[in-house]
């Protein structure tokens, strides 16, 4: 059974070994928006809409004749990211950003998350992220014009959490021919 | 060693891996036994030691890290090969054993490295992999340094390998103790590594009952006395730090010499510089005036430089360090007395206070002439009988040449100047005078690099009056085919025909050093004393430093000259003039530093540089592409901000976007590491650098995506977050065979390897930017003060960041920004965006 639980951000070590080295061959992909262009509370709302896809972790029992069973029932759970990469990366680069900072604040440190039971289901789950998602969310061409039309269409207070939505409208006022821009690629 | 590996080959070897000579490497390096023994538990261990960043030391070599690499493949694969195959059951980790000692049975003696690999602590795991990490680089890392190689004995791991091994032993209670409680998460480099160490003596010392005096002896291990084994515990981890630092090339100070070398031959040196290199580090420097040598006043002090490894790497020279520790000598001694005495006594805190009010309240007017003086000396010298032709000849080239009469003991007489550097020369028509150049002392031999032509020869052109009247001499003189400059003065000296003198002209008061050194003094206050030791080649007392950073046109000097001849003629109400200011015949040379960038150099680099970043732009997609695109647009923001900030590439050797107070456009940089606690300077910021900081920093937070998915995020994290940096080997994709891993690693700034990185651009030291903007600086004439603030140079006590110093921030910024604009211009240095995302 598939269950969705608040997990800690700390508890997340890292992604499937068996799809890390797909990620890791899309490296050079670029998005429309980076970590600056979301606020924490929109990464926020964008984990609600989308929670991160998880495995447990098997912890396997170290050193029979140390550890006793309630040692290893006392050690907390750790996951694994099978599918939600995207969103995963951007929260981890907060969370990178953060650690350099004195005033860090406590934010995304409660992660939305769908826990598998089964490691090989998730494993396809991963596959198709990969190759479902940035055909279904991506904009295609003229990238600004329609974020532009969404910007129209929603109000002021709903985009407050996307700062990319400011530089749309600065960049709509400076050259208001069809220039491309490097937001485009 | 055994180098072959039969089973190895015959379990590991297969179709999608077959390179031998790469699992020997491998296992040699592991010092794994024949039999391998729970060999997949060193695997698990080197794989997660590897996942940590590489130490800076490999980290910043592209051939280090793609080794690295595919051996890290080569473990991965091996493993995996275990795992999968069920009956290998003596090569897993042995689950029930946990004590090395047993499982390992057998092979520690021949193979010690093997059982640090195979160790796994639950009291400090960070610990144990940062010296795996150590361990298996070290060789490579060695070898890599120094090709000629050091040699490490098998005796030196097998004593590494006990020590260590010791620190696990359950009855080793204060070794547990510091294991628990010693955080061990960050370990930049191997010095870092190495503090660890240190911090463990430490904390054994404090805990431990120990003599005061060593005892190396191995039997007292055994010994019922614990202080004496507690000794030897002691020295133990010390020779491990000794075999680690073998690695990064330390060595033991050199012992120097002294081979009776008398008094003399300092002052000689120390004259001729203003510096001598005593011991490594040690400098003598004279404080006062050269001239003042023969007088009783002269100053002279001792002074212990601090110099680290980057340092060198950024071009920097001994002789403009500043002193971490100074004493000072009102009189020379031999050698020998300045050598103990600096080693037997501590810097008296009040000398050093003397000198720095020496520095601020320099009592210039007792040394300058006065005009009246000035007036009475020019006339009396112009007007002299024939008797006192002599005297009169040699007081106006002391005065106009600004040297001692004993610079000119070699001068001679000349048609026109030849290639002769070995004395000053002066044109028949004592129209110009020359004299070898200033030679600045630099450790390296010079290479021949792209860099502005300097030259070894100053001219300088007296005025139409003193080359007449030299010329009337020179005529009439019935010596004058022996061609030597001065004449004997019948049965006297100088001293005596000047006491006759200057009765004779009523300037009884003046001295012989005031002469030769009063447009000195002119110079420096005028233009600052780099430009005096150029113009006069005599160095000046206080800092080297802006020596190393200034070079100057033969042209510019000689402008500057006539400014100064142009002032004493005003001072003293004697007609000094030009008639034609034609510098034609003096070719576009340069005088002072090496190595200075021609401001086309850097505005070809830029734009070249600008060009890439385009060209990479378009097609980030492909291969390693972004990566390179990363490193040349860090380099392209580092030299950009370095030219409008003028920051050492040391540290950082970049102002990051956090350092920077916005609103009040000020940066505090420490670029140097002292004692000195002011060594944080803050510094104006150009509009332009805080855009180039602010672009970096958005494409640094665009870049983390991106280093999440290779997996590096947390890599850049244990690295303490380094910004900026840059990725090593990223061009790695040599093999045909396209499926090949990325071989990477990040590394955090270093002058090498920004050097390294600029190379294809520019092959000039790290520092190149600050001779550029210094003697850029120097020829808008902006004020010396205020460049020395800009720069982080200046005499003791005369630091901007003194707290005696009164030199107000805006003044700086209000004297710098045309420039900078100016700069920015000429440069056409301009900040590109980054990756977006």
């Amino acid at each position: 059974m598939t269950q969705f639980a608040q997990i800690p951000f700390s508890s997340i070590v890292g992604m499937s070994p068996k799809v890390d080295a797909m990620v890791l061959d899309l490296h050079a992909l670029t998005y429309t928006a980076g970590v600056n262009d979301i606020t924490p509370a929109g990464l926020a709302q964008m984990l609600l809409l989308h929670p991160l896809h998880v495995v447990a972790v098997e912890t396997k029992p170290q050193k029979k004749n140390k550890t006793t069973p309630e040692a290893i029932e006392a050690q907390p759970l750790t996951y694994q990211v099978v599918a939600g990469f995207r969103l995963f990366e951007l929260v981890s680069a907060y969370h990178a950003l953060q650690h350099n900072q004195a005033f860090a604040k406590d934010e995304l440190n409660l992660i939305p998350a769908l826990i598998h039971p089964n490691a090989k289901t998730a494993s396809q789950l991963a596959r198709h992220d990969l190759a479902g998602s940035p055909l279904v969310y991506s904009l295609s061409n003229k990238v600004v014009e329609q974020l532009t039309l969404i910007k129209k269409v929603l109000d002021v207070d709903i985009l407050e959490p996307f700062p990319k939505y400011k530089s749309v409208r600065t960049m709509r006022n400076d050259k208001k021919d069809n220039h491309v821009s490097d937001h485009d690629d | 060693m055994t180098t072959d590996y039969k089973a190895a080959y015959a379990l590991f070897l297969d179709k999608s891996f077959d390179n031998k000579s790469l699992l020997n490497e491998l296992l040699q390096l592991l010092d794994t036994p024949d039999q391998m023994p729970h060999i997949a538990g060193v695997f698990e261990n080197i794989k997660t030691t590897l996942q940590l960043p590489l130490m800076h030391e490999v980290s910043q070599v592209d051939s280090l890290v793609e080794k690295i690499r595919s051996l890290e493949e080569v473990a991965d694969h091996c493993h995996r090969k275990i795992t999968a195959e069920k009956q290998h059951y003596d090569l897993r980790r042995d689950e029930n054993e946990i004590r090395v000692l047993k499982a390992l049975k057998g092979t520690l003696k021949r193979h010690p490295l093997y059982a640090l690999f195979y160790l796994n602590s639950t009291s400090n795991q960070n610990f144990f992999n940062w010296l795996r990490q150590i361990l298996f680089t070290i060789k490579p890392l060695t070898s890599h340094l120094r090709p000629t190689g050091v040699h490490y004995t098998h005796r030196d791991f097998q004593q590494m390998s006990v020590a260590i091994r010791r620190l696990t032993r359950e009855d080793h209670t204060v070794a547990a103790q510091w294991l628990l409680q010693k955080d061990c998460t960050y370990c930049l480099s191997y010095r870092d590594f190495i503090d660890f160490l240190y911090d463990y003596l430490d904390f054994f010392r404090v805990n431990s009952d120990m003599h005061k005096k060593s005892s190396e002896k191995k039997s007292v291990l055994n010994s019922n006395n614990p202080r004496d084994r507690n000794q030897y515990l002691y020295n133990e981890i010390s020779k491990v730090i000794d075999t680690i630092n073998v690695a990064l090339g330390y060595s033991k100070p050199r012992r120097y010499r002294v081979s009776g070398r008398g008094g003399s031959q300092i002052q000689s040196e120390v004259r001729q510089h203003g510096i001598s290199a005593l011991t490594g580090s040690s400098l003598i420097y004279q404080e006062t005036s050269a001239d003042d040598e023969l007088l009783d006043n002269s100053l002279y002090s001792v002074l212990q430089t601090n110099f680290a490894d980057d340092e060198i790497a950024a071009g920097e020279e001994l002789f403009e360090q500043n002193p971490e520790e100074m004493f000072v000598f009102s009189e020379q001694e031999p050698i020998e007395h300045y050598i103990s005495a600096f080693k037997g006594r501590r810097l008296a805190a009040s000398t050093r206070k003397r000198i720095e009010r020496q520095h601020q309240f320099l009592p210039t007017s007792v040394q300058l002439l006065s005009k009246q003086q000035l007036h009475r000396l020019l006339t009396a010298c112009l007007q002299s009988q024939p008797n006192d032709y002599e005297i009169a000849k040699r007081l106006l080239m002391l005065l106009l040449c600004a040297r001692s009469e004993r610079d000119f003991l070699y001068a001679k007489l000349t048609k026109t100047f030849t290639d002769d550097l070995s004395a000053p020369r002066v044109l028949l028509d004592g129209s110009e005078m020359s004299a070898p150049a200033f030679c600045i002392q630099y450790e390296t031999d010079s290479e021949a690099l792209p860099a502005t032509p300097l030259t070894k020869v100053i001219t300088l052109p007296l005025p139409d009056e003193v080359s007449r009247w030299l010329q009337q001499r020179f005529a009439e003189n019935p010596q004058w085919d022996t061609l030597k400059l001065f004449t004997d003065i019948q049965y006297r000296t100088i001293e005596e025909a000047f006491e006759d003198f200057r009765l004779k002209a009523n300037i009884p008061e003046v001295t012989l050093n005031q002469i030769s050194n009063h447009l000195f003094w002119r110079a420096c206050q005028k233009f600052g004393s780099a430009t005096a030791t150029l113009m006069f080649s005599k160095a000046a007392p206080g800092s080297q430093a802006r020596l190393y950073y200034t070079a100057l046109p033969v042209k510019e000097l000689r402008a500057r000259y006539r400014e100064l001849i142009k002032e004493l003629s005003h001072h003293s109400a004697v007609p000094l003039s030009y008639q034609n200011v034609q510098d034609a015949h003096i070719a576009d040379v340069f005088l002072g530093c090496r190595y200075m960038p021609e401001a086309q150099q850097y505005k070809a680099v830029l734009s070249e540089l600008r060009a890439k970043l385009e060209q990479r732009k378009t097609n980030m997609l492909e291969g390693t592409n972004w990566l390179m695109f990363h490193n040349e647009f860090t380099v392209y923001s580092i030299l950009c901000q370095g030219l409008l900030t003028g920051l050492r590439p040391t540290h950082d050797g970049f102002i990051r976007f956090a350092d920077i107070l916005q609103t009040a456009g000020v940066a505090v940089v420490r670029d140097k590491d002292t004692s000195d606690e002011f060594h944080s300077r803050t510094i104006p910021m150009h509009p332009l650098a805080i855009t180039l900081a602010e672009n970096y920093h958005n494409h640094l937070n665009a870049v983390l995506g991106r280093l999440h998915r290779l997996g590096m995020l947390r890599a850049w994290q244990l690295l303490k977050s380094p910004e900026p940096f840059f990725f090593t080997n990223a061009e790695s994709k040599k093999s045909p065979n396209t499926n090949q891993k990325l071989r990477l690693a990040i590394t955090r700034f270093s002058p090498t390897k920004y050097s390294e990185l600029l190379a294809p651009w520019l092959k000039l030291p790290a520092n190149s930017h600050r001779k550029f903007i210094r003697s850029f600086l120097d020829m808008r004439r902006v004020s010396p003060e205020i460049v020395d603030a800009f720069m982080g140079h200046g005499n003791l006590g005369e630091h901007f960041w003194h707290p005696q110093s009164t030199l107000s921030f805006s003044d700086i910024r209000q004297a710098l920004t045309p420039h900078l604009d100016e700069l920015i211009k000429e440069l056409d240095i301009r900040a590109v965006t980054g990756l977006q995302s």
